[in-house]
């Protein structure tokens, strides 16, 4: 062979390795490949995904949250606080549940609806909701201060990452300077999820 | 150059050493000359913290009985052990998986797993946030003890991208990282109180 | 290096490598997805009966009939959004075995409209209702061979369907078995 041709060869093969580590570095990985497919909005809009519509009506800021216990009610703090969003959902095709929920952070974090309020009546999370019939209900989290500068909300029919290419809202809360400081100056002592 | 090594030692011989000294080189590289990490785990005491992978786990005390904290009345009575730590999730998202990142040595456990108590509802733990410490009360079910201190294993787990199986992303490698020896004393308080507030 | 005549031209051999290309490649995609593409096809399959308002149907061991099935005026007491209608269905069913009756224990019913949509019973009964809400029955009406049980149920469905809606009866089986209950 031709040192021209061996030269060449050896060029090929460069390329070819360089364009196989380009792709291989590109490449999701299986997690992103088998992540939710997102439908994004903002809040007072109704955001209408392939399982889920829903709307966020309002948010609330509280220290404490009051929640139906055995024997009468309880009062739940945190090293942080509560954020109470108010909002009106309902499916799209069958009947089904806002089953996975969370506030997700500017930076990426990710706080999953709060297990420790139990089924009040007022969870959005507690109610069956059925096609085109709109309910109302609250979904709670419980986050540090710090996370609620432009925070959204994602919402699904199934729990959060456990179901592939899921249909997922994301909404956002509209929290910025000076909305953010207004709901903090508003923010209750104490939040009743029996008689909000 | 390369015709005159071939003509004195031949073409097989040569290709032999290429690939050899290439293996050497990425074997290097990939850290497999590297010395073997040693045995001993650092031992802690209650007070420091130490960050174990997903979880930032400060110790604080330990205590036994009869029965865990959650334990309902006709739970039958036998021989628990209960360890106080302060948890912090380091992670990007809520997590269930504390239990995970502790394991009982002595006295020996009747099962792996234990119960987890959240110090601040009185109740079972259940989702711990990111960056938000709670304080929270590991109970098993272990063999009457024999000694006056408890001493546990902290397991840390790595953050991969791609891991070896389908390429996501997920913590794996559980590896001890530290033993935490701690006496047994009294317990605390605020875990033992009353559950109305 | 050339042959002969023993082999055939280089630029024929290539051709018909070309040719059989696509075929191949139809039959690695069948390889690769064909069993995930029967499942989710067999998935899709509905096994639906129909049943005519007039006489009683044959259906998993019962004969089934519509008796009645219309929207209910607005309840003071339990009020609903606008645009939101609540629909009340009552079924008679007649079990023809204790085999019949031991499958009305998975049995439920459902709201399906033109578009596939579906309606599962919401909690709005009155509180006067007395007829048993399941297809098994209550404990003071339990199911009797031969014997007629008729239930209710209630659905909260948006107003501009209320008047298509059908109601199905869905038994367990792969696919469950429904049993579409026509108006007429």
């Amino acid at each position: 062979m031709s040192a021209r041709r061996r030269f060449s060869d050896a060029l090929l093969l460069a390329a070819a390795f360089g364009a196989l580590a380009v792709m291989r570095a590109s490449t999701p990985n299986y997690t992103r490949l088998i992540a939710p497919i997102d439908t994004h909005g903002v809040r007072g809009e109704l955001v209408r995904g392939r399982s889920l519509a829903l709307r966020v009506d309002g948010v609330e800021v509280a220290r404490r949250l009051r929640v139906p216990a055995p024997g009468g009610v309880r009062e739940l703090d945190s090293g942080g606080i509560w954020l109470v969003v108010h909002a009106t959902a309902q499916a799209v095709e069958r009947p089904e549940r806002v089953a996975g929920a969370a506030i997700v952070g500017a930076d990426g974090r990710r706080y999953a609806h709060s297990d420790r309020a139990g089924f009040a009546r007022a969870l959005l999370a507690a109610q069956e909701l059925q096609a085109g019939v709109p309910a109302r209900g609250d979904l709670v989290f419980e986050l540090p201060q710090a996370v609620l500068a432009d925070a959204h909300l994602v919402a699904s029919a199934h729990p959060l990452d456990l179901a592939p290419l899921d249909s997922r809202l994301d909404i956002a809360l509209g929290l910025d300077a000076a909305t953010l400081a207004a709901a903090l100056f508003a923010a209750r002592d104490v939040y009743d999820l029996e008689r909000p | 150059m390369w015709d005159r090594l071939r003509r004195r030692f031949g073409a097989s011989t040569l290709v032999a050493v290429v690939v050899a000294a290439l293996a050497f080189v990425l074997v290097g590289v990939g850290g497999g000359l590297a010395r073997a990490p040693d045995d001993a785990l650092p031992v802690l005491a209650a007070g420091p913290t130490l960050d174990a992978g997903p979880w930032r786990v400060r110790p604080l005390r330990a205590w036994q009985g009869e029965r865990c904290l959650l334990d309902g009345p006709y739970t039958q009575a036998g021989h628990r052990v209960s360890v106080e730590v302060e948890l912090v999730n380091l992670t990007d998202r809520s997590s269930s998986t504390a239990a995970a990142a502790f394991v009982l040595r002595q006295p020996v456990p009747d099962a792996t797993l234990p119960s987890l108590e959240l110090v601040r509802d009185r109740a079972v733990l259940g989702t711990l946030h990111p960056g938000m410490p709670e304080r929270v009360v590991l109970c098993w079910s272990a063999a009457a003890a024999t000694t006056d201190s408890v001493v546990l294993t902290i397991r840390a787990t790595r953050y991969k991208e791609r891991d070896n199986l389908q390429g996501g992303a997920g913590w794996f490698d559980p590896h001890d990282v530290a033993e935490v020896r701690l006496p047994f004393g009294a317990p605390d308080p605020d875990a033992v109180r009353e559950t109305s507030r | 290096m050339s042959a002969h005549g023993v082999a055939a031209p280089a630029w024929r051999v290539r051709r018909r490598s070309l040719f059989a290309l696509p075929p191949l490649f139809a039959l690695a995609l069948w390889v690769a997805v064909g069993d995930s593409w029967s499942a989710w096809r067999a998935s899709q399959r509905e096994d639906v009966t129909d049943a005519p308002a007039t006489i009683a149907t044959a259906f998993g061991g019962s004969r089934w009939q519509l008796q009645q099935l219309d929207a209910v005026a607005d309840d003071p007491l339990q009020p609903v959004a606008a645009g939101v209608a609540r629909v009340r269905v009552r079924v008679a069913l007649t079990p023809g075995d204790e085999a019949a009756i031991k499958r009305l224990d998975r049995c439920t019913l459902a709201l399906v409209d033109a578009r596939g949509r579906r309606w599962s019973p919401a909690g709005t009964r009155p509180r006067e209702a007395r007829l048993p809400a399941q297809c098994n029955g209550s404990y003071d009406h339990r199911p009797e061979v031969g014997a007629p049980l008729v239930f209710e149920q209630w659905f909260l469905v948006p107003r501009d369907v209320a008047a298509e809606v059908e109601p199905r009866v869905v038994l367990d089986g792969r696919p469950p078995a429904q049993l579409r209950l026509r108006r007429d």
